[in-house]
């Protein structure tokens, strides 16, 4: 049987960096540790580098015990949002028809990677998500191998719409930016309409200045907010663009749930 | 208006309920059994009362019906006293008694309340002087009917007196 009040670590794994907090829970959840972990990836792709990190900071008792929740970096997740089909109401019908439009989009994925679909009313469209078979099995071992529980694993792009959503209108666009990687989905009442990830270069401005496109990929080119979540020194390093209407999101006070809290540490260290 | 939620997660929520919910669980089943028993002990308790309020309650019918009997026995004792011409008849055994001039002598007086009757027992000089004088009682207006009910002549005495047993109904005058 788990302990109540359990302690939480907040993970987000990303091919250059890993950044935890430690969230003591309770009546009132604290942050009590947080910590940013460079990593020295030899490909973007390549997510064993962290999870070796992680394995090892898991072994030190500043990290130990706490169940873990992890924020998978947009880099290594596909996503899409399915469109609604008549008739498809059960989960496994789901699953076989995102892993189809999916396929549209990124190429044939076999078992090698794993799907999750977001919940929602069979008459929706909904979103799917897909993150590699291999990484997951890895958080398992890991966690295992620290004896602590993997209570959930998300990709960054849910977490921070999950972080942000009392924030956000529904309609406009939300973006998780990182370096290397930026992901953007157009909000609705229902969620969202639509999901785009792109792999970014070393040209920044460049990158900055497709962000702030985003704002006028809806139909009918009226001025749409663009909501963005990105580390703070992605923000420093081209003032201008973030000046010329893209709304910055951040928060420096510390969240009651390690997910969100991880999110916060994201935009101060990554 | 904000966007909907959207709940997705890789790690599908457990089916193994989190200590949390086993403590909560202990505590609404603990609750819940005491909740059970005390209302178990509250359910006794009343049937309890009832059980002793029923016996006061019959306890006390079954004694005031007997006191109510002896209350009654006794109002009836009480009305048969009152109802008794006690003056009316002690004025004629009186006069009676002094009308034979010392031959009787009125010795004992039992009143039989119930038949109305009066048994005296008296000694007389003689068996005349004794029939002289139930003929005198017969006479007085409370007494009637007084008859002889037996005689005894004492030998050992050398006046041989007789001891007589006179019953006699007496009425209520108004």
């Amino acid at each position: 049987m788990s302990l109540p009040w359990r302690d939480e670590v907040g993970v987000y794994l990303s091919p250059r960096r890993l950044v935890m907090v430690r969230l003591q829970r309770g009546l009132r959840p604290r942050c009590v540790l947080e910590a940013c972990f460079p990593v020295e990836a030899a490909a973007p792709n390549d997510w064993r580098a962290t999870m070796n990190v992680l394995a090892a900071r898991l072994a030190e008792p500043d990290w130990a015990g706490a169940g873990l929740r992890v924020a998978v970096a947009d880099h290594w997740a596909r996503q899409s949002v399915v469109p609604a089909v008549e008739g498809l109401e059960r989960t496994g019908e789901r699953l076989v028809y995102a892993r189809h439009w999916l396929a549209q989009t990124y190429g044939e994925m076999g078992d090698d990677w794993q799907l999750a679909l977001g919940e929602g009313l069979p008459s929706r469209p909904f979103v799917a998500s897909a993150l590699p078979t291999a990484l997951l099995a890895s958080l398992q071992e890991v966690a295992a191998g620290a004896g602590v529980p993997l209570l959930s694993v998300k990709p960054q792009l849910v977490v921070a719409y999950d972080r942000w959503r009392k924030r956000l209108p529904d309609n406009g666009w939300l973006v998780t930016l990182d370096e290397g990687c930026l992901s953007a989905a157009q909000l609705a009442p229902h969620g969202w309409d639509r999901v785009h990830t792109v792999r970014i270069g070393a040209d920044w401005s460049a990158e900055l200045r497709r962000l702030r496109t985003f704002g006028r990929l809806t139909v009918g080119a009226s001025a749409q907010r663009v909501f963005v979540d990105a580390p703070r020194w992605l923000r420093a390093a081209a003032p201008e663009v973030f000046d010329d209407g893209l709304e910055w999101l951040e928060d420096e006070q510390p969240q009651r749930s390690s997910l969100h809290d991880v999110v916060r540490a994201r935009g101060m260290y990554a | 208006m904000r966007p909907a939620h959207i709940e997705m997660d890789f790690i599908a929520p457990s089916r193994k309920p989190g200590g949390l919910a086993v403590l909560l669980l202990v505590v609404g089943l603990a609750a819940a059994g005491w909740a059970t028993w005390d209302y178990q002990q509250t359910v006794d308790q009343v049937a309890g009362l009832s059980l002793r309020l029923a016996q006061a309650t019959g306890t006390r019918a079954a004694g005031s019906s007997a006191a109510r009997d002896r209350v009654v026995a006794e109002a009836q004792k009480v009305a048969l006293e009152l109802q008794t011409p006690w003056t009316a008849m002690l004025d004629d055994l009186e006069k009676a008694t002094a009308s034979t001039k010392g031959d009787v002598s009125l010795l004992t007086v039992e009143p039989d309340r119930v038949n109305r009757k009066l048994k005296l027992t008296a000694e007389a000089r003689s068996l005349p002087a004794a029939l002289r004088y139930i003929q005198r009682l017969q006479k007085n207006p409370a007494l009637h009917d007084a008859l002889l009910e037996s005689h005894q002549i004492r030998t050992d005495v050398a006046e041989r007196p007789v001891r007589v047993q006179i019953v006699a109904n007496w009425r209520i005058i108004s």
